[in-house]
C-alpha cells in the first residue's frame, strides 16, 4: 500500500516538471512584456527598435496614453530648456493598473544600462483601477491581466490594495481582490492559457501603426476607429455637463480640501512603494515625477490627493486643479468626460513640459498670462449650436433609449432582471451617459447578486446625476451596497 | 459529510433550489418504503404514482411549461383565440433531468421488487445528491452505487491516482477541445444566414466533436472525482465516433442515459419481443422521449425522432444492405466496409446534431440548406469566420486530432492506453503532456458545460 505522502512527494514532482515545460514554453515564444494589448504590443516593438534613443518615458493609463504628445513636449522642452535636449516615448496604455505600471517601471529600471533614461514621468495610478470590475471579473483570467503580476509586482498590489481607506473597500472585498490577485499570480508561474494566445497573436501579426502617427507611442482619440469609442463622443458631444462637475470635483479636492483633511484616506502601503520607486530611479540616475492627470472621478480623487500631498514635492505634480488649469475642463479640448481630445493632449503636453522643465531649472516659466492664453471653458451658450445639431442626429436614438428603458423597467418588475439589465445594457450603448440606464444596470445587478457590478454603475450613476434627486438616490443606493 | 459537501455543491449556484430535490428525496423515500411495506400491488402503484407526479410534475413545471404554453398560445393565435396561457419566469434549475431520473430509477425498482429500499434516509438522500454527478451524470442505479455508501472508505493510492487521471483527461477534453471548438461553433451557428458550403460543414463537425468534449470531459471528471473518494460511477462515453451503426453509437454515447431509457421505456414497452411495426414503434418513441429529455425546444425532439428514423431504417433495409454487400464484394473487405460503416454513422450523427445545436427548427433548416450551396467567401475557409482568427481553427483541428490519437490506442487496443500505461515513462510523460497542454492552450474564460441545461 503505497502512502499518502508518496502521493503529495509525486505530486509536487510532477507539479514542477509541468513548471518547467510551461515555463520553457513560454521563454520559447519570445514575446515582449505587453504583447497581450495591440497598443502595447507596438509601442513595446517600437521602443525597442530605437533602444537607447529615447531619454524620457510616460507611463500611465489611457489618460496619458491620449493625453501626452512626444513630439510636443519634446519641442516645448527644447525651447525651454535647449541645453537639456529630451527625446521621449509614450508608454502608456489605456486601463493599466497600477500593477501594471509598476511592473513595467521595474522592468525599464532592469534595463536602465542600455537605455539611460533621464526622466519617467508616471500618471499617477489609482489602486481602485487594479481592484475595481475589470480586474474582478472582466480581466480575471485575460493574459493581460496574468502578465504583469509576477511576484514582485503581486506584493506591490495585494499590500497596496490592503492599505485602501473607506467604507467601499470592504473586508470581504479585499479579501476577493487577494483570491483574485493570487489566481493571476499562479496562472503567471505557469503560463496558463497564455501560450495559445502567444500563437494567435503571433499568427496574426504585429500591427505598428498602434504606435500612433509619429510611432512616438501618442495615439489620440480622434484617429481611433472603434465604435465605443465614437459613441463615447457623441455622448459628451450631446451632454458635456460632466465636463463641469469633474472641474468641480477637481477643486473640491486640489483647492478645497487641506493636506489635513486628506489625510485619513492616505494609503499608506501604497505611499511606502511610490517612495520606494523614487529611490530606486534615483539611484539608478533617473528623476522620476508623478502627475495627478485632469478628469479623474471622485474616488479616484479620494485616493489620489491624499498620495498627491504626501509626496516629496520635487517627484509630484497636479495638472488636475481646474482653478489653475481650467482650459483642461473646457469641452473643446475634451473627448469624453475622461479623455482629451487631439487638441486638449498638445495643450496638456506643453503645460506639462512647462512643469517638468520648472522643476529642473527651479525658475518660473508658465506665467499667469500664458496660462490665461489657453482659454477657459465657454458658457453653455456657447455650446449650444454644437449640442443642437448632435440632438437631432439623435433622435432615432433617443427613440430607441426610451424603448430600451421602457422594456428594461417592465422586466425589472416582473423579476427578469436578465432582460431588464440587458435592455438596460442596450440603453447605454445608445447613451453611455444617461442616469436613468446606468442606475438601472446596477439595480439589476444588485438584484443578480453581482455586487462589484452594482458598485461599479451605482459609482457611474453618482457621476452621471443631473439632478438633486437623482444624486441623493445614487448616494443612497451606495450605501446600502455597503 | 458527503451529503452536506453535495448540498453546498447546489446551493452554490442557487440556493432556495435545494428544497426541489430535498421534496423529490422525501417523497422517494417515504413512497419506496411504504411500497416494501404494502402487499396490495394497488396500494403500491398508487405509491408509485405519487413519485412519479411528483418528479415528473416538478420537470414538467421547470422544463416544459413555457414550451407547452408557447406552443399552445402558437396554436390559439392560428386559429384567433386571444388568450395567453402566463408564462414564468425562472431559472431552469440546472441538472434536474438528471438527479429526477436518478431517482425515478429508484422507486420504479423499488415497485417492481428488484431493490430493497434504503432504510438509512442520509445515504439514500447521498444516492440523489451525490455531488460529482448531481448536475450532468452519469445517472447512476440505484443498485450499483447505494451499496457503495454502505461500505466505509479508506485512502487508496490506486484510487487517488486513478480517478485524478481521469479528471486530468475529462479537464483536457473541456478546456482544450470543447471551449476551443465553441467560439468558432458559435460563430457560424448564432449566425447561420451568412455561412453555407464548408463552413457550416466545419461548425456541424467541429460541434461533433465540442459537445464530445463537453460532455464526456464532465462525465471523466465526475467518475474520476468520485474514484478519488472511493466511488466508481459508471462509463458514460466509449468514443462514440468510432462506432459504425447509430445503434453502436447509442452503445457508447451518453450510456447511462440510453440504458436507463432502454430499462424503463423501450423494455415496458415490449422492446424487439413484439410485432415488428410495434418493434419500430417502441424504437422510435424512446428516442422521440429522449430528444424532449434534452430539452423544451422542437429541434431537440426533431433531434430525437431523426435518431429514432435512422434506427428504424437500418433495421428495414438491413437485408437489403447485406445483399448489396454481397453483391459489391464488399463484405469480405471487412476493414474497407468497418471505415465505410464508421464514417457513414459519424456522418448521420453529424447530421442530426444540426438539429441539437442550431438555435431554432428554422435555423436549423437554414443550415442544411446552405450546406449545399457554395460559400459566398472568396477568403478560403480558414479565413472566413468572422471574428475567428485561422490560427484559432488550426488549433482546433490539432486538439480534435489529438483527442482522437488518444482514442485510436483506447480503441484499437493495440497499445496500452498511455495515461494508465505499466510503464512508468510514458504515463508520466503523457501526464506532464496534458496538464501541460491544459495550462498553456486551455481556454478558461469558457461558460459552464452544455449538459448542465438539461
Amino acid at each position: 500500500m503505497k502512502s499518502l505522502t508518496t502521493l503529495i512527494w509525486k505530486g509536487i514532482l510532477l507539479i514542477a516538471i509541468v513548471w518547467v515545460c510551461c515555463n520553457i514554453l513560454r521563454w520559447s515564444m519570445g514575446m515582449p512584456f505587453g504583447w497581450t494589448n495591440n497598443f502595447f504590443h507596438a509601442k513595446a516593438e517600437l521602443f525597442e527598435q530605437a533602444k537607447g534613443e529615447y531619454n524620457t518615458v510616460f507611463l500611465g493609463n489611457s489618460r496619458f496614453h491620449r493625453g501626452v504628445d512626444p513630439s510636443v513636449y519634446d519641442a516645448t522642452m527644447s525651447r525651454l530648456l535647449p541645453e537639456q535636449k529630451t527625446k521621449s516615448f509614450n508608454y502608456a496604455v489605456a486601463s493599466a493598473p497600477a500593477g501594471e505600471v509598476y511592473n513595467l517601471f521595474n522592468r525599464l529600471l532592469d534595463e536602465q544600462r542600455s537605455l539611460q533614461l533621464k526622466d519617467i514621468i508616471i500618471q499617477l495610478p489609482s489602486i481602485k483601477t487594479a481592484v475595481g470590475r475589470q480586474f474582478q471579473k472582466t480581466n480575471l483570467h485575460k493574459p493581460r491581466n496574468v502578465e504583469w503580476c509576477d511576484f514582485s509586482s503581486y506584493l506591490f498590489a495585494m499590500r497596496s490594495a490592503w492599505g485602501l481607506k473607506g467604507s467601499k473597500y470592504s473586508f470581504r472585498n479585499k479579501w476577493k481582490y487577494s483570491f483574485n490577485y493570487t489566481v493571476a499570480l499562479i496562472e503567471n508561474w505557469f503560463a496558463i492559457g497564455m501560450i495559445k494566445d502567444m500563437v494567435l497573436n503571433k499568427a496574426e501579426g504585429l500591427d505598428l501603426s498602434k504606435g500612433g502617427p509619429n510611432q512616438d507611442g501618442y495615439f489620440p482619440l480622434a484617429l481611433d476607429d472603434r465604435k465605443v469609442i465614437k459613441s463615447k463622443h457623441r455622448a459628451f458631444l450631446r451632454n458635456n455637463k460632466t465636463a463641469a462637475k469633474r472641474a468641480n470635483l477637481s477643486r473640491r479636492f486640489f483647492t478645497k480640501a487641506s493636506p489635513e483633511e486628506m489625510k485619513p484616506h492616505l494609503n499608506s502601503s501604497y505611499l511606502a512603494y511610490l517612495v520606494g520607486m523614487i529611490d530606486r530611479a534615483k539611484s539608478e540616475g533617473i528623476q522620476l515625477t508623478f502627475i495627478v492627470p485632469p478628469c479623474m472621478n471622485e474616488f479616484s480623487y479620494n485616493e489620489l490627493a491624499a498620495i498627491y500631498h504626501a509626496l516629496p514635492k520635487e517627484h509630484v505634480l497636479e495638472l488636475t486643479n481646474a482653478d489653475n488649469y481650467p482650459f483642461l475642463y473646457d469641452p473643446e479640448n475634451m473627448w469624453d468626460p475622461g479623455h482629451l481630445n487631439t487638441e486638449g493632449g498638445r495643450i496638456f503636453s506643453e503645460v506639462l513640459a512647462y512643469r517638468i522643465a520648472e522643476q529642473k531649472s527651479n525658475k518660473n516659466l508658465l506665467s499667469e498670462e500664458k496660462l490665461l492664453a489657453y482659454g477657459t471653458p465657454k458658457s453653455n451658450s456657447k455650446q449650444k449650436g454644437k449640442q443642437s445639431k448632435a440632438d437631432t442626429v439623435s433622435k432615432k436614438e433617443k427613440k430607441a433609449l426610451a424603448n430600451y428603458l421602457k422594456n428594461a423597467r417592465a422586466f425589472k418588475n416582473k423579476g427578469n432582471c436578465l432582460k431588464a439589465s440587458k435592455f438596460a445594457e442596450k440603453a447605454l450603448e445608445v447613451s453611455p451617459d444617461n442616469f436613468k440606464a446606468t442606475f438601472l444596470t446596477a439595480s439589476c445587478a444588485q438584484l443578480m447578486n453581482k455586487m462589484d457590478k452594482a458598485t461599479e454603475f451605482a459609482e457611474l450613476a453618482l457621476e452621471r446625476a443631473n439632478t438633486k434627486e437623482q444624486r441623493t438616490k445614487a448616494d443612497a443606493f451606495i450605501k446600502s451596497l455597503n | 459529510m458527503l451529503l452536506a459537501a453535495s448540498y453546498y455543491f447546489y446551493m452554490c449556484w442557487k440556493v432556495e433550489y435545494i428544497l426541489l430535490i430535498i421534496l423529490s428525496t422525501v417523497v422517494d423515500y417515504i413512497a419506496s418504503r411504504r411500497m416494501a411495506t404494502l402487499e396490495d400491488n394497488g396500494q403500491r402503484k398508487r405509491w408509485l404514482y405519487l413519485s412519479l407526479f411528483t418528479n415528473l410534475g416538478i420537470l414538467f413545471g421547470f422544463k416544459y411549461f413555457n414550451f407547452v404554453g408557447d406552443n399552445i398560445n402558437a396554436l390559439f393565435d392560428r386559429f384567433n383565440v386571444f388568450y395567453d396561457v402566463p408564462a414564468f419566469e425562472y431559472l431552469l434549475p440546472v441538472g434536474i433531468s438528471f438527479y429526477t431520473f436518478q431517482t425515478l430509477s429508484y422507486t420504479i425498482d423499488v415497485y417492481q421488487r428488484k431493490i430493497e429500499p434504503e432504510k438509512h434516509f442520509g445515504l439514500f438522500a447521498l444516492y440523489v445528491s451525490f455531488f460529482p454527478q448531481l448536475v450532468a451524470g452519469p445517472i447512476e442505479r440505484p443498485s450499483r452505487l447505494l451499496p457503495q455508501f454502505h461500505k466505509e472508505q479508506v485512502f487508496s493510492y490506486e484510487n487517488v491516482t486513478k480517478g485524478l487521471r481521469l479528471m486530468l483527461w475529462g479537464f483536457f477534453l473541456k478546456l482544450v477541445v470543447a471551449d476551443r471548438l465553441a467560439p468558432i461553433v458559435d460563430a457560424i451557428y448564432n449566425n447561420p444566414e451568412q455561412y453555407a458550403g464548408l463552413e457550416v460543414a466545419l461548425g456541424t463537425v467541429f460541434f461533433c466533436f465540442q459537445i464530445f468534449g463537453d460532455f464526456a470531459g464532465y462525465s471523466s471528471i465526475a467518475i474520476g472525482a468520485a474514484k478519488v473518494m472511493g466511488y466508481d460511477l459508471m462509463e458514460n462515453f466509449r468514443r462514440p465516433y468510432f462506432a459504425a451503426s447509430i445503434r453502436e453509437f447509442w452503445q457508447r454515447w451518453h450510456i447511462s442515459l440510453s440504458t436507463w431509457f432502454r430499462d424503463y421505456v423501450y423494455i415496458p414497452l415490449g422492446g424487439n419481443r413484439v410485432v415488428k411495426w410495434r418493434w419500430y414503434y417502441n424504437l422510435f418513441i424512446t428516442f422521440l422521449v429522449s430528444g424532449i429529455w434534452h430539452g423544451a425546444n422542437w429541434t431537440f425532439v426533431v433531434w430525437g425522432a431523426l435518431h429514432g428514423f435512422y434506427l428504424v431504417f437500418a433495421i428495414w433495409m438491413k437485408p437489403y444492405f447485406d445483399k448489396l454487400d454481397a453483391s459489391t464484394g464488399m463484405d469480405k473487405r471487412p476493414g474497407v466496409m468497418h471505415l465505410w460503416r464508421v464514417f457513414t454513422t459519424f456522418i448521420l450523427a453529424a447530421f442530426a446534431w444540426i438539429f441539437f445545436r442550431a438555435n431554432s427548427l428554422s435555423d436549423a433548416f437554414t443550415l442544411i440548406g446552405n450546406l449545399f450551396r457554395p460559400s459566398a467567401s472568396d477568403s478560403g475557409l480558414l479565413s472566413s469566420i468572422n471574428g475567428v482568427e485561422p490560427m484559432e481553427i488550426i488549433l482546433g483541428f490539432s486538439a480534435i486530432a489529438l483527442m482522437e490519437m488518444i482514442h485510436f490506442f483506447d480503441e484499437t487496443k493495440r497499445f496500452e492506453s498511455p495515461l494508465f500505461h505499466t510503464n512508468t515513462g510514458i504515463r508520466w510523460g503523457t501526464m506532464v503532456f496534458l496538464i501541460t497542454v491544459i495550462l498553456t492552450f486551455g481556454v478558461f474564460t469558457s461558460s459552464e458545460f452544455i449538459y448542465f441545461q438539461f
